[in-house]
């Protein structure tokens, strides 16, 4: 081929280098340093001021002596699978259902509603459902009385067996619209004539969303599993901004609880030991769902 | 593309980006701008267009006016955030030139042990020139200097202002329901059955005794603190870091909790109080759905940003008493001070700033400032106050005043004075203790430990 005279191996793979430097050298300033220089810092007693003072694996007997981390691992576990059985199935039908069904006019519109919780800044979401979630001038507890349900009414945020469970409802509500997207996607990527074969043959679109849309976008549902779960092993802000980890660390989840001790309490050796511990779960996570996708099943 | 090879693409690309990465190192870096006048960073505390903000405004724009050369850069930082960005900064060498900060181990000695700090010891015995005849650190409450004293006999801090916390309450909602306000002698069980006479009058209206925003926990601490110091001794805490002979577990501590349970057993606090922040239930008192508050002085003004009304409505009463006290006349208070950092490279013009807002002029306004109102830093006796303005001072601060000059010792915040294994110690406890998820004794030993971590680290014991 002619373009064989200016693309040769040795020009492309230079062009390469060449051109992915600048991101390599920022990955590895930004990303992979701090990873390390964390790493190293678990081994370490420090509190961000005076010299840091080796004191080897004391951390990591500390941590797992830590009732409040291994409470907060259980709250991410819990945010994990919420997401997984609540979040991607919920985004899947309803994509599903904006996919097959023509009954259902203004697409555009439900597709903008769905994913309107996902652009809202975290910060503002965090305030308003706090807002909401007010035991005296919040509007939910307004209508409960309203509507003659206020036995129904709860310090939503203030009430440690209620609090966790306020808090996934929001992070539920604001991330059903970033599966259904990705859903939306994978779904519209299937030929339209295998499914209008379907229909036609009879099935019901329960039957067509059982056996031919999972089984053909296995490989997109896998990945959505994966980033649900690694997201919800670092999940930070929303917990933050509603409750900070309260009440009594009810809600406190692995990130907020490596912050509080680096930050609030300047052990940043100890929160570099929660935060290795945090990534070595999620890469371990991580790794075992790339794995599944790399086995998925696709319909080409 | 005939004749240019991919490499010197490449090559063209790489070039580019390091053009673009030096024009944005020259161009927009400050330090390597050129500076025509003596730039003093000062990171406060204060909300914008809060009144403490434009006290603070207000000063710094008289200073520039004398001192055209010198350009104060203030920036407000939320108080939170604050304090983790303060270690940081300083952690990583670019800290403000002026900071706030609340004396004690928490963070300011912690930063002095890591020479930081300017020492402001020279300047603080000479005298201040706003103020001749005196040495500067003798126009400040000595309990106030105290928490900005080294133990080294060391000043590193300028204490301009005077926070302290105690209860707040609202008398109109007092008088409006026939309870009876509280006095400073009252007791713990005056306090009690105050409570329970609220909720019975004022209960049906969905009024609450007191406001309390415990998710931040220090909140919650100033009862703790109160308590413990009543029955303990003020200056018990501080003593305690120090010396290995005493415990932060004994059975007077242990009571001191076992009174903050009692209270918390008769709900006194408004609906969702261990979700909240100070923040979120200043609209509690604002909006007079609670009768007190067990908070800081700046209540005053926070009050008042939200309702101007109700803020004239609030006064002060001392921490109620115990049968079994050893100490009446104390006062929790901060040890609010602005500090100087060592990389600050105008020294000299930040010391003389610092001067310029302990004046008597600027102090005053403190004090007679209607949406301010608090206690200046400086004494009262060098302010050149008359007795017209002496007479007309609001009755809160006349009450505030009274506190603090009675009061026998100021003793700083327990997350501020101590070392951070205490802090976070008094910290940690507070909201299970709240939310009884541990016994006042359990609470107290996780005090000792803490206290015994220090000791160990500071060398006192092996």
């Amino acid at each position: 081929m002619e373009l064989n005279k200016y693309f040769n191996r040795k020009s492309v793979f230079l062009f390469l280098v060449l051109t992915l430097a600048p991101l390599i050298i920022a990955y590895t300033i930004f990303r992979l340093y701090p990873l390390l220089f964390i790493v190293f810092m678990s081994f370490f007693k420090w509190d961000g001021i005076s010299e840091p003072r080796f004191i080897g694996l004391n951390n990591y007997i500390e941590l797992i002596n830590d009732p409040v981390f291994w409470n907060a691992l259980k709250n991410n576990v819990l945010l994990a699978l919420l997401s997984i059985m609540i979040e991607i199935p919920i985004g899947l039908i309803l994509a599903y259902l904006l996919v097959i069904e023509p009954r259902i006019r203004c697409k555009t519109f439900f597709r903008v509603v769905y994913f309107t919780p996902m652009v809202l800044p975290t910060a503002a979401l965090g305030l308003l459902w706090s807002l909401i979630y007010d035991p005296t001038f919040g509007p939910l507890n307004q209508f409960l009385r309203a509507i003659g349900l206020g036995f129904l009414a709860r310090e939503w945020l203030a009430d440690p067996s209620v609090a966790i469970w306020a808090v996934i409802l929001v992070i539920v509500w604001q991330w059903t619209g970033w599966y259904f997207v990705l859903n939306l996607a994978a779904v519209s990527s299937i030929p339209t004539e295998i499914l209008e074969a379907a229909l036609v043959d009879g099935a019901s679109k329960w039957t067509i969303l059982k056996e031919i849309v999972i089984p053909l976008i296995k490989s997109p549902l896998l990945m959505q599993i994966t980033l649900a779960s690694t997201g919800s092993l670092m999940y930070f802000d929303l917990v933050w901004i509603m409750t900070r980890g309260g009440p009594a660390h009810a809600t406190e989840v692995v990130a907020t609880w490596l912050y509080r001790k680096a930050f609030f309490f300047n052990q940043f050796g100890y929160g570099s030991c929660m935060a290795t511990v945090l990534t070595i779960i999620t890469l371990i996570v991580g790794a075992y769902w790339i794995l599944q996708v790399s086995k998925g099943a696709s319909y080409r | 593309m005939r004749g240019i090879s991919l490499k010197i693409i490449g090559i063209i690309v790489v070039v580019l980006v390091i053009v673009a990465v030096l024009a944005y190192v020259y161009l927009y870096l400050p330090s390597i701008q050129k500076q025509e006048k003596k730039v003093i960073t000062l990171w406060h505390l204060y909300t914008p267009g809060s009144p403490m903000e434009k006290w603070l405004l207000q000063a710094i724009e008289e200073f520039e006016k004398e001192h055209p050369d010198v350009d104060i850069q203030p920036i407000y930082v939320e108080n939170e955030v604050f304090k983790r960005k303060i270690v940081t900064a300083m952690s990583a060498g670019n800290p403000p030139c002026i900071f706030h900060n609340w004396g004690g181990y928490m963070y300011l000695f912690r930063f002095v042990m890591a020479d930081k700090v300017v020492d402001l010891t020279p300047y603080m015995n000479k005298e201040n020139p706003y103020i001749p005849g005196v040495p500067w650190k003798d126009t400040f409450y000595p309990g106030r200097l105290a928490q900005v004293t080294f133990k080294d006999g060391k000043i590193y801090g300028v204490p301009f202002l005077v926070l302290f916390e105690a209860i707040f309450y609202n008398k109109d909602l007092f008088e409006r329901y026939g309870i009876p306000e509280p006095t400073d002698d009252w007791t713990w069980e005056d306090f009690v059955n105050t409570i329970k006479l609220i909720k019975q009058k004022a209960g049906p209206d969905e009024k609450y005794p007191i406001a309390l925003g415990n998710s931040v926990s220090w909140t919650g601490l100033i009862y703790i603190m109160y308590n413990v110091l009543r029955l303990a001794g003020a200056d018990y805490l501080d003593k305690a870091m120090f010396d290995p002979n005493l415990r932060l577990n004994t059975s007077t501590i242990i009571k001191a909790l076992e009174y903050v349970q009692e209270l918390v057993d008769l709900e006194p606090f408004q609906p969702g109080w261990q979700g909240m922040t100070d923040v979120d239930v200043v609209k509690y008192m604002a909006q007079e759905i609670t009768f007190m508050e067990a908070i800081g002085t700046w209540i005053v003004w926070q009050v008042a940003a939200q309702n101007e009304t109700t803020a004239q409505k609030l006064m002060v009463v001392a921490w109620p008493h115990f049968p079994e006290e050893v100490d009446s006349n104390n006062i929790v208070g901060g040890g609010d001070a602005y500090a100087i950092s060592k990389t600050c490279p105008y020294v000299e013009e930040a010391v003389a700033f610092l001067q310029y807002l302990t004046s008597p002029k600027v102090q005053k306004r403190l004090l007679l400032t209607p949406t301010i109102q608090i206690i200046p830093g400086v004494k009262i006796e060098y302010l050149g106050l008359s007795e017209e303005e002496l007479e007309n001072l609001p009755p809160i601060v006349k009450k505030e005043l009274e506190l603090v000059s009675k009061a026998t010792y100021i003793a700083n915040y327990w997350d501020q004075g101590p070392p951070p294994q205490i802090g976070e110690a008094a910290l940690e406890i507070v909201q299970p203790l709240f939310a009884k998820q541990i016994t006042p004794e359990e609470a107290a030993n996780k005090l000792e430990e803490a206290r015994i971590e220090w000791l160990k680290e500071a060398g006192i014991i092996k």
